[in-house]
């Protein structure tokens, strides 16, 4: 790569390719493209991503991204109320929402259980989700968690926590193509594997 | 099934190398340090995608170098296979068959199978039940992928509950609950596959320590399942007072032990070197023989530096039975070629020669 003269310039590639899947190649290629722009575009663009930073937060019921205390889903009176279903993260909201197919309530719960990367059940929103659970009269939980030895064992401790109640528990269906993440699933088959969603057996090896 | 064409990029010493081999008696000799262990290991890592002797892919690379490549040509069941192992510096290892990366690399093992037999294997006796398990769990690995899976899911599980107990003072017992509850069915399958090995395994093993140490020693190998019958939840929940207070997960399959016997005694404690010596060879020997009932095809069977575990009795009486019975293909290292040629009298064999600039310097 050839060496960065300006240290303005240079600046602007180190922080550009800090962003995931930018290269140092790419980053110079983006700040140059920047360079050539009217001002007041570059304005606007800096402006945008620092309102999104700066104005979204995370809905206070379901996790999700809000503009507000609530996010927009929370807030649609026209959706289930009953229906809980389980996420590892937003963009698995994102892919649900795309396939048209749901139109119950989320939780989003921030990963997976993992001790090796120090998440425990602790940091992850189970106990709001529980809460939830008492305070919404929710009767059925979908667990659309992605089916790895950690996935499984989240959703297994989850199902272990609300033991005691009358919950319905069910699995988004498996052996429907999807590699490890929701995300990657494309719409049709996603949508299908909710609709067909399979009732969780706790001590079933279903 | 044998190995025709093997072609090595930047693996260990070899920067760039191919070799061709026939379905019999493959001889690799050179002096020291022209890399021919690193030929079955490549071999070996082709099989199981793991080096034997547990090296990390980023060292298997040659030094100054970011990537390694192993190309091999299979020929199984009158098909020919392209095998490829490749791994470059900070990139996932690949394994492809015919050109396609599989998925798992656990669909992988078993495609290729084989033994490797090295002057290290004195650990198997020596060394912890860890060894042991190893081996077994290497024989298994082979033949039975849901095995290799259930192995694979409790390990990783193992680790997690592992961690709880070690950074809680008070750990979660629901979450505990949860980790016994998941790792109850491998538990359970693996300690049942276990046992039918070793099941399979000990009459083979007197057949050929019998034939290596050609005396009628009375040998015996048990398997000592740390479930021992019982239940996993309930030998776990039995054990968890101990688990918190100790800190680590002390019921399950990674406790499980095996023993060779002489006689009543443990032969770890009372064999002879060379009695040790004979018992890894008839357990190597046996593994094949377990492998090639089950796959209903022989092993490749890696021989790495014979002369210097066997003397000349040994290695006449090993060769004698590979060439009667149907073994399959062999390749042999050993630093001079004309003491296996002495033994091999007028059987044909492929000898293939490594020099220094063949290979790179470094071992
Ligand atoms: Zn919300």
């Amino acid at each position: 790569m050839n060496k960065i003269y300006s240290k303005y310039l240079e600046n602007a590639v180190n922080a550009l390719s800090e962003l995931p899947g930018i290269g140092r190649k790419s980053a110079l290629r983006i700040a140059l493209h920047l360079l050539a722009q009217p001002l007041d575009k570059v304005g606007h663009f800096n402006e945008s991503i620092m309102k999104m930073r700066s104005d979204l937060k995370e809905c206070k019921r379901c996790f999700n991204l809000a503009e507000e205390q609530y996010c927009s889903l929370c807030l649609d009176q026209t959706r289930l109320k009953s229906t809980i279903c389980v996420v590892e993260g937003i963009r698995d909201v994102m892919a649900i929402e795309e396939t048209g197919q749901y139109n119950g309530q989320y939780h989003v719960l921030g990963g997976v259980i993992s001790p090796i990367e120090g998440v425990g059940p602790e940091r992850l929103h189970i106990d709001q989700l529980v809460q939830r659970i008492h305070s919404e009269g929710i009767k059925e939980l979908i667990m659309a968690i992605s089916p790895t030895i950690d996935g499984e064992t989240t959703i297994y401790y989850i199902s272990k926590k609300l033991e005691m109640t009358d919950i319905k528990l069910s699995q988004i269906a498996r052996g429907v193509a999807f590699g490890g993440e929701l995300q990657y699933t494309d719409e049709v088959t996603l949508g299908r594997s909710i609709i067909a969603r399979i009732p969780y057996a706790i001590n079933g090896d279903s | 099934m044998h190995l025709s064409e093997l072609y090595l990029t930047n693996f260990k010493s070899h920067q760039s190398a191919s070799f061709r081999f026939t379905p019999q008696i493959n001889v690799i000799h050179g002096l020291n340090g022209t890399g021919k262990t690193n030929v079955l290991d490549a071999i070996y890592c082709l099989a199981t995608a793991k080096s034997y002797f547990g090296v990390p892919d980023l060292k298997l690379i040659t030094h100054g170098s970011n990537f390694y490549r192993i190309e091999g040509r299979l020929n199984r069941d009158s098909q020919e296979v392209r095998l490829v192992n490749k791994y470059e510096r900070g990139k996932k290892k690949l394994v492809e068959k015919n050109g396609k990366a599989y998925d798992r690399l656990s669909d992988h093992i078993g495609t290729m199978p084989v033994v490797m037999i090295t002057p290290d294997d004195l650990i198997l006796v020596n060394g912890l039940s860890q060894d042991r398990r190893r081996f077994v769990d290497q024989a298994l690995a082979q033949t039975d992928h849901t095995y290799l899976n259930h192995l694979v899911d409790y390990k990783r599980l193992l680790k997690q509950r592992n961690v709880v107990l070690k950074t809680s003072v008070n750990p979660d017992h629901m979450l505990l609950d949860s980790y016994d509850a998941r790792m109850a069915p491998s538990a359970l399958y693996i300690t049942s596959k276990r046992k039918a090995f070793i099941d399979n395994f000990r009459p083979q093993l007197e057949v050929f320590y019998h034939w290596i140490a050609q005396v009628d020693e009375q040998i015996d190998v048990k398997y000592l399942p740390s479930l021992d019958g019982k239940d996993y939840i309930e030998a776990s929940q039995e054990s968890r007072k101990r688990d918190i207070f100790l800190k680590r997960t002390e019921t399950g399959p990674h406790k499980d032990k095996i023993e060779f016997y002489l006689g009543p005694r443990a032969f770890r404690m009372f064999g002879s070197q060379g009695q040790k010596k004979n018992l890894v060879l008839a357990m190597k020997l046996a593994q094949h023989h377990v492998l090639s009932t089950q796959l209903h095809l022989p092993p490749l069977i890696l021989l790495d530096d014979l002369f210097d575990r066997l003397d000349h009795q040994r290695v006449k009486r090993l060769i004698d039975l590979i060439l009667k019975s149907n073994f399959g293909q062999i390749l042999i290292t050993d630093t001079r070629l004309s003491r296996i040629e002495n033994i091999l009298g007028s059987q044909p064999i492929n000898a293939i020669e490594l020099t220094k600039s063949k290979s790179n310097e470094e071992e």
